[in-house]
């Protein structure tokens, strides 16, 4: 029987790109600032999730439900001002050992300014060394800024769920895509961008 | 709509200048087609058409012929 890989162990710290850093957010990055974001329909609309008021205590004990391991929540900071703009969501699952991201940029001061491609490419680099073997992503079609960063970032759309979600204030269906990146493919996308 | 109009159309929704626009231009391909842009040129095709796209559709817009082929 050919021996498995061990399944992925999550252990981020910290990383950095060019112009932001990714870290674990722990309860003493609640704050006014990220709340805002909750309650803006413009920064929730796009993920369907009505806009709510949270108190930084809420926020706090929010981020004591990720285990860090398989449920990871990270901050994307300002390198250079060290402002919270934005944050991911990812899950792990280390049976089948892929991670589904869900990401949101708060700060609409940095919003077109390739934040997720930038960011999400250093925490693809760090899932895939930890172990992960394919990334997934879920935008809702409307979410045309998301489909975006998955469609220049070269993943695969590998399918169009139909009325997959409710409308978050209606009983309308939302149409969801499903985009997919295996290990092997965003190693050789790298490869070509560094061609 | 010709390759021209095309280009003009997308130009305007991208804020850049027609030259900027090479013939085998893809989504991302220049800096200015950014995440925001695409919201703006999907929304511009939106307008043309006088409905929404499908997400069938939506998710084929990835190239200057595309956007050609869309507003035929």
């Amino acid at each position: 029987m050919m021996r498995q890989p061990p399944p992925p162990r999550i252990k981020l710290l910290k990383l950095e790109t060019e112009r932001f850093i990714l870290r674990s957010l722990t309860p003493a990055d609640a704050s006014e600032r990220w709340a805002s974001w909750l309650a803006d329909p413009e920064v929730m609309g796009p993920v369907n999730t009505a806009p709510r008021s949270m108190t930084r205590e809420d926020l706090a004990r929010y981020t004591q439900r990720f285990d860090q391991q398989t449920r990871l929540l990270i901050g994307i900071f300002d390198r250079e001002t060290k402002l919270h703009i934005g944050l991911y969501q990812i899950d792990v699952n280390p049976h089948h050992r892929t991670a589904k991201l869900n990401v949101i940029v708060g700060d609409k001061d940095f919003w077109g300014r390739k934040v997720v491609l930038e960011t999400r490419a250093a925490l693809l680099d760090h899932l895939f060394r930890s172990g992960v073997e394919k990334v997934i992503g879920s935008p809702l079609a409307r979410n045309f800024p998301a489909v975006f960063n998955y469609k220049a970032q070269g993943w695969r759309l590998e399918g169009i769920m139909k009325g997959q979600v409710r409308h978050m204030h209606s009983n309308a269906r939302l149409d969801q895509y499903e985009f997919g990146l295996l290990k092997d493919e965003w190693i050789a996308l790298k490869k070509k961008a560094g061609a | 709509m010709s390759p021209t109009d095309v280009k003009a159309f997308v130009a305007e929704a991208l804020q850049v200048d027609v030259a900027a626009l090479a013939d085998d231009l893809r989504i991302g391909g220049i800096d200015a087609w950014d995440s925001l842009a695409h919201m703006r040129l999907l929304t511009a095709i939106e307008e043309r058409l006088g409905k929404p796209l499908d997400a069938e559709t939506a998710a084929g817009i990835e190239s200057l012929s595309d956007i050609q082929r869309v507003l035929a």
